[in-house]
């Protein structure tokens, strides 16, 4: 896969990375070595393999819809730069 | 014998038959600590205080005739990766550098609840995304045989916490040989358990189909112990397995007679040194002597599991991490005017180059027009090696590999050069990859005197009889070089 300035500008945006101009280069020169590299599993004959999902269990678990204790609001905001009155603040979306 | 030498069962038998108190093997470790911890730098946090005042707990708990927990009294490092309520939990980076967890991952609680006592947090690379710890956004953890040279990764900051001795076990995390090749490169024992053993709940997220939790230990008797107290079924993690847990130290037997291991030939060609191939065939040797079967055998997938693993783990890194935002928790760049603006600096600032080059590799990778050429076949790709393992272990109990293709490496020897960095792993990632458990363990030193450790890979739930395995080995061998922190 050819990682040119721009595909690595159209990433890190997907990303939701800024990247810097002097970044670039770097980033699309090692993405570009890294999936070459991994372009080696071309070599490798899938064509009985199903898709992957769970290394041993492939079946959802369930359990039941029970009102249990949660942890504390305050204590589980208290992580967050800003709040108020219970709640995340963030800055001016429109 | 100083306290700090003794062994996990060791402590736990001195502690029963009141030869010492759970406060002086405290104090005695904490000692231990502020002699090495400066030279090693193993740790991000230290629990001095909370460890004393559990220590006085478990105390009366002895002095009363209570019930004891299968590691009472025994000190214990956290990688800093896993939860520890009330306790700053950073994950190495910037972004959760003043993060306190507000509650305990489910080993956490197992480990509280069986009396072990948390000493610390221990550095990691970012997120858990490395081979040697250089990628910690707040400190360089040193091998403790060579000062110049890393621990490996990314729970190098375990491995050579118990390699020094600051304490006698340590947990962490291996998602494509984090646990194992710190243990080799450090010299202890380290166990990467089947997918599914271990609860992940608590456990912050790098590749979900692939990380477990597993231990460090100085020996495979101590594995046990430890073992026994973090495996368990957990409602809190959807891939938990539900399964009756099974008593390792049951398999603490000097016995290999009915063991057969294949020795993959592909395993020890090119890129490996030849010192380390010649110890791990020294020790393939030992276990024929030893009245195991020892046989060449082929499993052609190293290079296929690198790429499969570096595909889907980053994949799903970019994904899971996608919930650092700088809004409900973590760090938040004050440079920002939107919200959108918030997001990409935030995470731009917070994330070191190695998590943000795996982000953007996963992003790629998912990424429209290209997530059929490499996303999807690497998942296919993972199912053709999960095939090639089940063959081999229909005429094999294990499998035998070296840890790591290279002995401990120097500072910055592989940072320039991150795929330089992921061929460390190249010995390791297959078991992530296929979810099969495997064990490091030590079975030599180079020339220049530091540790080589080999793997032995085995089948769904085969714990017991790898444990068996590795104990057999570690009793007919003696590599209990204690570290000496050289300088150069």
């Amino acid at each position: 896969m050819k990682i040119d300035k721009d595909t690595i500008k159209y990433i890190a945006n997907l990303s939701m990375i800024e990247i810097l101009e002097e970044e670039e280069e770097k980033y699309s020169k090692d993405l570009e070595q890294i999936l070459t590299y991994c372009e080696i599993i071309d070599n490798l004959d899938t064509s009985k393999a199903l898709e992957f999902v769970n290394p041993i269990n492939n079946s959802n678990k369930f359990r039941k819809d029970e009102v249990k204790e949660n942890l504390d609001r305050d204590l589980l905001i208290s992580n967050a730069a800003e709040t108020e009155d219970g709640m995340f603040k963030v800055p001016k979306v429109l | 014998m100083e306290i700090y030498e003794l062994s996990v069962s060791e402590i736990i038998k001195k502690l029963k038959a009141r030869e010492l108190t759970t406060t002086e093997v405290v104090n005695a470790y904490f000692k231990r600590i502020e002699e090495v911890e400066p030279k090693v730098d193993a740790f991000l946090t230290l629990t001095k205080e909370d460890a004393l005042k559990r220590a006085e707990e478990l105390q009366k708990k002895l002095d009363n005739n209570e019930k004891l927990g299968t590691l009472f009294g025994v000190p214990i490092a956290i990688k800093d990766a896993i939860c520890t309520n009330g306790v700053r939990t950073t994950s190495g980076s910037k972004m959760l550098e003043n993060f306190v967890s507000p509650y305990d991952a489910t080993v956490i609680e197992y480990l509280k609840k069986e009396d072990a006592i948390i000493v610390g947090k221990t550095n990691l690379d970012e997120f858990a995304m490395g081979s040697s710890t250089e990628h910690s956004a707040f400190k360089t953890t040193k091998n403790p045989y060579n000062l110049t040279r890393t621990p490996g990764g990314s729970s190098g900051g375990s491995a050579a916490a118990v390699a020094s001795y600051m304490v006698p076990c340590a947990l962490g995390s291996d998602t494509g040989g984090s646990v194992r090749q710190p243990a080799s490169l450090c010299g202890v024992v380290g166990l990467k358990p089947t997918y599914g053993l271990v609860s992940r709940y608590g456990l912050i997220a790098y590749a979900s189909s692939f990380d477990q939790i597993g231990a460090f230990t100085r020996n495979v008797e101590d594995l046990t112990l430890v073992m026994n107290t973090i495996i368990g079924t957990d409602e809190k993690d959807s891939t938990s397995i539900e399964r009756e847990k099974e008593d390792y130290t049951k398999f603490l037997v000097n016995d290999v007679k009915n063991i057969k291991i294949g020795v993959p030939k592909e395993f020890y060609g090119e890129g490996l040194k030849p010192e380390i191939k010649e110890s791990v065939l020294k020790a393939a040797e030992k276990f024929k002597e030893m009245g195991a079967t020892v046989e060449e055998c082929s499993l052609n997938i190293a290079d296929y599991c690198l790429a499969t693993y570096y595909i889907v783990a980053c994949a799903e890194a970019s994904s899971n991490l996608a919930r650092f935002d700088g809004i409900r928790y973590g760090y938040r760049s004050p440079n920002a005017t939107n919200l959108k603006d918030l997001y990409k600096k935030t995470r731009r600032e917070g994330f070191g180059e190695e998590v943000k080059r795996r982000i953007f590799l996963g992003t790629a990778v998912l990424s429209s027009g290209y997530s059929n050429k490499y996303y999807s076949k690497a998942q296919e790709a993972r199912n053709a090696i999960k095939a090639q393992f089940a063959e081999c272990f229909k005429k094999y109990d294990f499998i035998l590999t070296p840890t790591s293709p290279c002995e401990a490496f120097k500072f910055g020897e592989k940072t320039d050069d991150p795929l330089e960095m992921y061929l460390a792993d190249i010995y390791t990632v297959p078991i992530n990859t296929a979810g099969v458990p495997a064990i490091s363990i030590p079975c030599g030193y180079t020339e220049s005197g530091l540790p080589i450790g080999m793997q032995l890979i085995g089948n769904y739930f085969s714990e017991g009889k790898m444990i068996q395995t590795a104990y057999s080995y570690e009793q007919n061998t003696n590599w209990n070089k204690k570290p000496e922190f050289k300088e150069d």
